[in-house]
């Protein structure tokens, strides 16, 4: 596949976003800076693309977890914490609930230059361990 | 069942039904009956149900648990009972299915021929000449007879008023002037206690002469001795012996007699009761001092007192559940909102952000692509603006002579751009006669609109969506039809029944489950109404019927196919 060869260099990052708005505004963004973007607008879909292309970033909105939808969410937190891909949780999450250490959290309604920065230092972070 | 219902606390106007085994009650997530309370303890209660039989047993809780105002450890639960565990007050109901099911085996209703046939009706009465037993009070030789028929006859009375009631200014004054017709009063009042302060504020007062302004003073004393010790005391400022003898105040002064008594209900006092009369002098002097309050008087108005209590109690109950449901119901609406304006603002946000990244790397086309997503959500909020408003009253329909066929076009070509960022193909066919039409342009843009939005929306991922948009005039049936067909996701039976309910959102995240209501309400302020069809994974097709209300001159313009053939 030529992205996995294109990988070696660039990196890219998976969307899991329902809003087309906020899928359009990340990708510009992050176009511009040289990544890679691949999207999907429900989390079953974005599991798939996940285990397929091992992205170096994993951008999670909650509210594309159906619900009774907890088993893909495990998924996805496993997937990426075997993978080692930091995964960026988009969402109200009770401070009480456990995080695992490769996730964070971005709380809802959030500002982009904040998210952006934060998916950029998370990407220069995996660049130097590999 | 049995159940528990929340009426104070953050989980207010929550019902849980109980069912047969152990339960617990607590703060954390694991408890059968999660409050989120802080005062409550992890596992604060245990309740154990068994054929709608239930008890409790506090499980060590910091806070305690209290039944009815009193901390138990254990207890059996009767209907009514209120329990509190933190600042969490729930009200018990008992269930009496198994009660119902052995009655039903004692009582029979059977027919004629069964039941022995020697049962026939001898006398009937009608409801109200109930009490025709105890009017006649004077037909009677005995006194005695005469004063408890008289007696008899008040409490059926205050019965009958507390029964009849549910807004409590109106019992009390019902009560007070009962109680004046049957007693020599001069002046009475009620005063209730107020929860929250708990102080006795005046409710209802009487006065016998007349002068409302006359003022009551109640003493403290009296007042506190009635609420503390949960009795009705009778007070005259003439049973001080020594201050009777003719150069003394009584004389001079008169006699104040008084009645006072708690209302006392299920859970406690609610309030107290209070009546005076007032012998004047020259009354004393002619007739010597004659008590006009006795100690039936006191018994009974300690009845009527408790009688009062129970009514009071339960319409306090009974507005503090429809207080809870409302909340409820706000507290879904604000949800709802909040979530749908949420998603709208995070759009602006990101076109902001694209807008100013543009601007800062010269790049035309990341500001547009910002400009874009700005606007289009722009246009979000003002349709969600519109809804509300047309759901509230806001926005009365205001009626012109329109055509429905350019109001129909108007909507389809809004909504062109977004069928194409869908994917779906959106089809317009205008019926080809249709007489300009009285009705509310504005109203039926918005109606079509959302049910076209919807339809849409409906067609979200699948291959070659397509929503084929019609309209119809219908002289014989005088009507205009307006067809929305989709043939996207469909709506299963059950939610089906559920599209036209406020906040009854299909689309997840997406709708703001005010679109089809506000349609449905528009529809029916024209006197017409929305009838869809739907199969699961085929489509949907909704028809919009709007009532013909021709103008002047359309007769003629109606169409020739139902005019030529004369």
């Amino acid at each position: 596949m030529p992205d996995q060869v294109g990988s070696q260099r660039q990196q890219s990052v998976l969307i899991i976003d329902h809003s087309a708005d906020t899928r359009q505004v990340l990708r510009t963004a992050l176009e511009r800076r040289g990544v890679l973007i691949l999207e999907a607008k429900r989390a079953e879909a974005g599991l798939k693309l996940a285990r397929r292309h091992h992205p170096a970033l994993v951008v999670l909105d909650l509210e594309t977890i159906p619900a009774g939808g907890e088993a893909v969410r495990e998924r996805l937190d496993s997937e990426t914490e075997n993978s080692r891909i930091p995964l960026v949780v988009l969402g109200n999450v009770r401070r009480s609930e456990a995080l695992l250490p490769h996730q964070s959290v971005v709380q809802k309604p959030y500002h982009y230059g904040p998210l952006i920065r934060k998916i950029e230092l998370l990407l220069a972070d995996s660049k130097q361990v590999a | 069942m049995a159940s528990l219902f929340v009426i104070r606390g953050s989980d207010q106007g929550t019902r849980i039904e109980l069912e047969d085994g152990a339960l617990t009650i607590g703060r954390d997530k694991s408890n059968g009956i999660q409050l989120h309370d802080t005062e409550v303890s992890r596992k604060h209660v245990e309740i154990h149900c068994e054929k709608s039989k239930c008890s409790i047993c506090d499980l060590n809780s910091s806070n305690g648990t209290f039944m009815n105002g009193e901390r138990v450890e254990a207890a059996q639960l009767q209907s009514g009972d209120r329990l509190q565990v933190g600042r969490t007050l729930m009200i018990f109901t008992g269930g009496d299915e198994s009660d119902q099911r052995g009655l039903a085996s004692l009582v029979n209703i059977v027919g004629d021929q069964h039941s022995g046939g020697d049962s026939r009706i001898v006398q009937s009465l009608s409801q109200q000449e109930g009490s025709s037993l105890i009017d006649d009070i004077h037909a009677s030789t005995s006194p005695w007879l005469a004063r408890a028929r008289s007696n008899l006859q008040i409490m059926y009375r205050t019965a009958l008023a507390v029964s009849h009631t549910l807004d409590i200014d109106q019992l009390l004054n019902r009560i007070l002037e009962m109680i004046f017709e049957w007693v020599e009063a001069d002046r009475g009042c009620i005063m209730l206690l107020n929860q929250a302060t708990d102080e006795l504020e005046p409710k209802a007062r009487r006065t016998r002469r007349g002068s409302t302004d006359e003022k009551i003073n109640l003493s403290r004393r009296i007042l506190d001795y009635v609420m503390n010790h949960k009795e009705g005391v009778l007070t005259s400022d003439a049973s001080d012996d020594r201050r009777w003898d003719p150069g003394g105040s009584v004389v001079q002064m008169g006699v104040r007699e008084a009645i006072c008594v708690p209302m006392q209900g299920r859970y406690g006092i609610v309030g107290i009761v209070y009546i005076d009369t007032f012998t004047p002098p020259g009354q004393i002097l002619e007739h010597g001092v004659t008590r006009k309050f006795h100690e039936e008087h006191l018994k009974l108005m300690i009845a009527i007192g408790h009688q009062a209590a129970l009514a009071i109690e339960d319409t306090s109950y009974y507005s503090a559940m429809v207080q809870a449901e409302r909340l409820a119901a706000v507290g879904q609406t604000i949800a709802t909102l909040s979530h749908h304006i949420k998603n709208i603002l995070q759009g602006i946000r990101g076109g902001s952000y694209l807008i100013q990244e543009g601007l800062k790397g010269d790049e035309p086309e990341v500001v547009r692509k910002g400009w874009g997503i700005v606007e289009k959500n722009q246009e979000k909020i003002s349709n969600l603006v519109m809804d509300m408003l047309t759901f509230s009253k806001e926005r009365d329909p205001e009626v012109t002579e329109a055509n429905l066929n350019r109001v129909t076009a108007d909507v389809v070509e809004l909504m062109q751009i977004h069928s194409q960022d869908a994917n779906v193909q959106l089809i317009w066919r205008p019926a080809e006669q249709m007489p300009r039409l009285t009705f509310d342009p504005d109203g039926l843009h918005r109606a079509i609109l959302n049910v076209v939005t919807n339809a849409i929306d409906a067609c979200d991922g699948c291959e070659s969506g397509q929503v084929e948009v019609s309209t119809k005039f219908d002289a014989e049936a005088g009507h205009a039809l307006i067809r929305v067909v989709d043939n996207g996701v469909g709506i299963g039976p059950n939610d089906l029944k559920k599209v036209f309910v406020i906040f009854e959102s299909q689309k997840g995240g997406r709708g703001t489950g005010l679109g089809l209501s506000v349609s449905q309400k528009i529809m029916q302020e024209h006197g017409g109404e929305i009838e869809v069809t739907s199969t699961l994974g085929e489509g949907s097709c909704f028809v919009l019927r709007l009532p013909a209300v021709l103008c002047e001159g359309s007769e003629q313009a109606l169409s020739p196919a139902t005019r030529v053939p004369e």
